[in-house]
């Protein structure tokens, strides 16, 4: 009698999990996950006629719902037979998310990305090939060619479009206007105006320069290097490493004599590009660089008349070194329903759409056709993009195709730039390391893909 | 006289040190929560906020979903709870009370599955709950919070029911009780600050939890709390006091179940202490 009670308080306990556990059904996601179509080849899509789908849909950065759920209103409105989940993900998780996704054939239908997540992803063989897709895009011939042909690069070959770009987060330093103008500077446009208006700006209590030596320092250390010694990329034409160059070690002290003579507050050790932002908007410091993704968090602080864009400086060679990584939107082989997944990834790159982008994601938007008549702020840069000195650089900037490149340069370099700024390592010492192991990878990587 | 006083004085000023110590970063985030965006990062930095806003709180709560990651966190920590005190119950009776072969290598066991951490087990458990369809559920969250912390409050209720005496069951039975009976009648509310102390410690992990979560689920309506304040965080924005509003939100749960359970927690973290 006892033993029977408490039995049967065991088996209910145990029938009411195991009916927890077959209640829930298993979400749209997983249906068009199953290893059957993970396995599925990435095949020229036939069919014209877009049918019922449940389309998945990852947004990597959770801020650009912002851009993102109008246009998808829109497009439900437009094609009510195509079911799309957005699904906003912790930036700082994404990139973990998706290869995790990839390795247990869990990918979404389509998601955001940049050009290093894709690389990564690429290894994975998990990405889809847009080019018989682009064929077809009605808008096709309005999307700067020069940001397809740097999506083409990212795998090495230059053929293959791997996503589709959406807007560009060209470099930029954002100053004070207010603090230029009453100290009569004019916007700089050389690299010696550059510094000679941080050591200008700098004293009673400001700083001339906002330094990024927290985490993405290498996203301002690594481009200006490439930017001074007037190159496109860390590995030349030839195959050899640019920092074993004289004048990448030239550009590397130069940079790094803005924490080293103190034109940078004693807190950029720890600097992202948010408090970066705010010290700017706080009056801290008198400029930095970012793109224009911090745009909408600056304005959130300062009023747009006290703030200046200016493009990056012109090196000693006469040329503005711009390069144009873009966002952008890919499709996973695993996706069932493929055309009806591109027909939702390229109805954002409709120049209707673009503007959505412009307003909430502070981005220069891939379709030339987009009405930037309502932001003046964006005329002021295209106009200044288009100067005489502004050499655009249309491929990446980084050997993405490096397969040991991500992690050198978050891991690696990151904090062999916090050990300068500390004090505890010297640019040559650190640049020399650099030139070694980014050869070894390419030279590698050279003999394996001959 | 003057040396007791000397010594409350000097009591009194470390435990006020201890007090700030602990309590500043609670201030500090109820403070950015209260400030406008434009007064973060002004210097010299202001310590009370003037002017202050309870403006974040609103966007938070309608604008970024939290009313849905709440409710989720509530029902996975709830369940959680309830789950993990039936079972460190039974099975720490069990551990107590009876005898049996094998029960040191059920402990030892126990104890060290502890020692593995959560990440160490996330791609076996991913690929589990993938198989049998439970990937993008609130179970899977409940299933992994449950089996997480069972071992460490099975460990504690046996420790527990330790300080219980067996005299006490016997009377029970003497009394007409069968064994179950006994052991809720009477022994489960003499030791119910330890269950107390086991059901806030797993409530709380379960609130905490983030890893599992964060690879586990895949739709907006299922996140829970910890996922929601990550979203805060883009990759070019970062709105400071909105994630200071929304982790107010959060710990306000938690302090308030300390705050009615601490007499319990306290004597029940002590009493499991002294026998085992």
């Amino acid at each position: 009698m006892k033993l029977s009670r408490f039995m049967l308080c065991a088996i209910l306990i145990v029938a009411t999990v195991l009916s927890a556990c077959s209640s829930p059904a298993p979400p749209p996601v997983a249906e068009s996950q199953s290893s059957a179509a993970s396995s599925a080849s990435s095949e020229t899509p036939v069919s014209d006629d877009l049918g019922p789908a449940d389309i998945t849909f990852w947004v990597l950065d959770s801020a650009m719902m912002g851009s993102i759920e109008p246009i998808w209103e829109n497009f439900n409105n437009d094609y009510p037979d195509i079911n799309v989940e957005l699904v906003p993900l912790p930036w700082n998780e994404s990139s973990a998310r998706l290869q995790t996704a990839a390795a247990s054939d869990t990918l979404p239908d389509a998601s955001t990305t940049i050009a290093a997540y894709t690389s990564t992803l690429l290894q994975l063989d998990v990405v889809e090939n847009l080019n018989p897709y682009f064929e077809n895009f009605s808008q096709k011939d309005s999307i700067m060619e020069g940001l397809l042909n740097y999506i083409k690069q990212i795998d090495g070959t230059g053929e293959n479009l791997w996503y589709l770009p959406t807007y560009i987060t060209s470099g930029s330093i954002w100053y004070r206007k207010d603090w230029f103008e009453e100290a009569g500077l004019e916007r700089f446009v050389t690299m010696d105006d550059f510094f000679n208006a941080i050591e200008t700006l700098t004293g009673d209590g400001r700083y001339g320069f906002g330094f990024r030596g927290g985490p993405g320092n290498v996203y301002t250390v690594v481009p200006f290097i490439t930017i001074y010694s007037d190159e496109e990329s860390i590995i030349d034409e030839n195959g050899q490493c640019i920092y074993s160059k004289p004048i990448a070690l030239e550009a590397f002290e130069r940079f790094m004599s803005i924490p080293a003579n103190d034109w940078a507050p004693p807190t950029s050790i720890n600097n992202s590009f948010a408090e970066l932002a705010n010290e700017l908007a706080n009056g801290v410091t008198a400029m930095y660089w970012h793109h224009f993704g911090s745009l909408p968090m600056i304005l959130e602080t300062l009023p747009i008349e006290k703030l200046g864009w200016a493009p990056l400086p012109v090196n000693n060679a006469g040329r503005r070194m711009t390069g144009v990584e873009p966002h952008g939107l890919q499709m996973y082989k695993s996706s069932k329903y493929k055309q009806e997944t591109f027909e939702f990834i390229s109805y954002m790159l409709r120049a209707d759409q673009m503007e959505y982008f412009v307003a909430n994601s502070g981005g220069i938007p891939a379709n030339t056709d987009t009405d930037l008549s309502k932001y003046p702020f964006y005329s002021d840069v295209m106009e200044s993009l288009m100067d005489e000195y502004t050499h655009y650089v249309y491929k990446p900037g980084e050997p993405f195709y490096l397969p040991e490149w991500a992690a050198y340069k978050d891991e690696v370099m990151f904090a062999d730039i916090q050990a300068i700024m500390l004090g505890e390592n010297t640019c040559e010492a650190v640049l020399a390391k650099w030139a070694k192991d980014i050869q070894a990878m390419q030279d590698k990587y050279e003999a394996e893909n001959p | 006289m003057k040396m007791g006083i000397a010594k409350k004085i000097l009591y009194y000023l470390v435990l006020s040190l201890f007090f700030i110590l602990l309590m500043f970063p609670i201030y500090f985030i109820v403070l950015i929560s209260l400030k406008h965006e434009s007064d973060v990062f002004v210097r010299p930095m202001q310590y009370i906020a003037n002017p202050a806003t309870l403006r974040n709180y609103v966007l938070v709560w309608r604008e970024s979903n939290f009313v849905v990651y709440f409710l989720n966190s509530v029902f996975v920590s709830l369940i959680t709870m309830a789950s993990i005190m039936v079972f460190s119950i039974m099975t720490g009776y069990c551990l107590s009370r009876y005898q049996f072969k094998g029960k040191t290598v059920v402990i030892l066991v126990m104890l060290t599955a502890q020692m593995v951490p959560s990440v160490a087990t996330l791609i076996p458990v991913f690929i589990i709950f993938r198989d049998i369809g439970l990937l993008n559920s609130l179970w899977a969250l409940i299933i992994t919070a449950t089996v997480s912390s069972l071992p460490y409050c099975t460990i504690m209720a046996k420790g527990f029911f330790a300080t219980v005496s067996v005299q006490l069951e016997e009377a029970a039975r003497i009394d007409g009780c069968n064994r179950f009976t006994g052991v809720i009648r009477v022994v489960v509310p003499v030791m119910l600050p330890g269950i107390v102390a086991i059901g806030a410690f797993a409530f709380v992990n379960a609130w905490n939890s983030y890893l599992m979560p964060l690879m586990l689920l895949n739709s907006p309506s299922k996140y829970t709390l910890t996922i929601g304040l990550r979203l805060l965080i883009g990759q070019y924005n970062i709105n400071y006091t909105r994630m200071a509003s929304a982790g107010v939100i959060c710990l306000i749960p938690a302090v308030c179940m300390f705050a009615y359970m601490q007499k319990y927690m306290v004597s029940g973290l002590t009493a499991g202490a002294v026998k085992g």
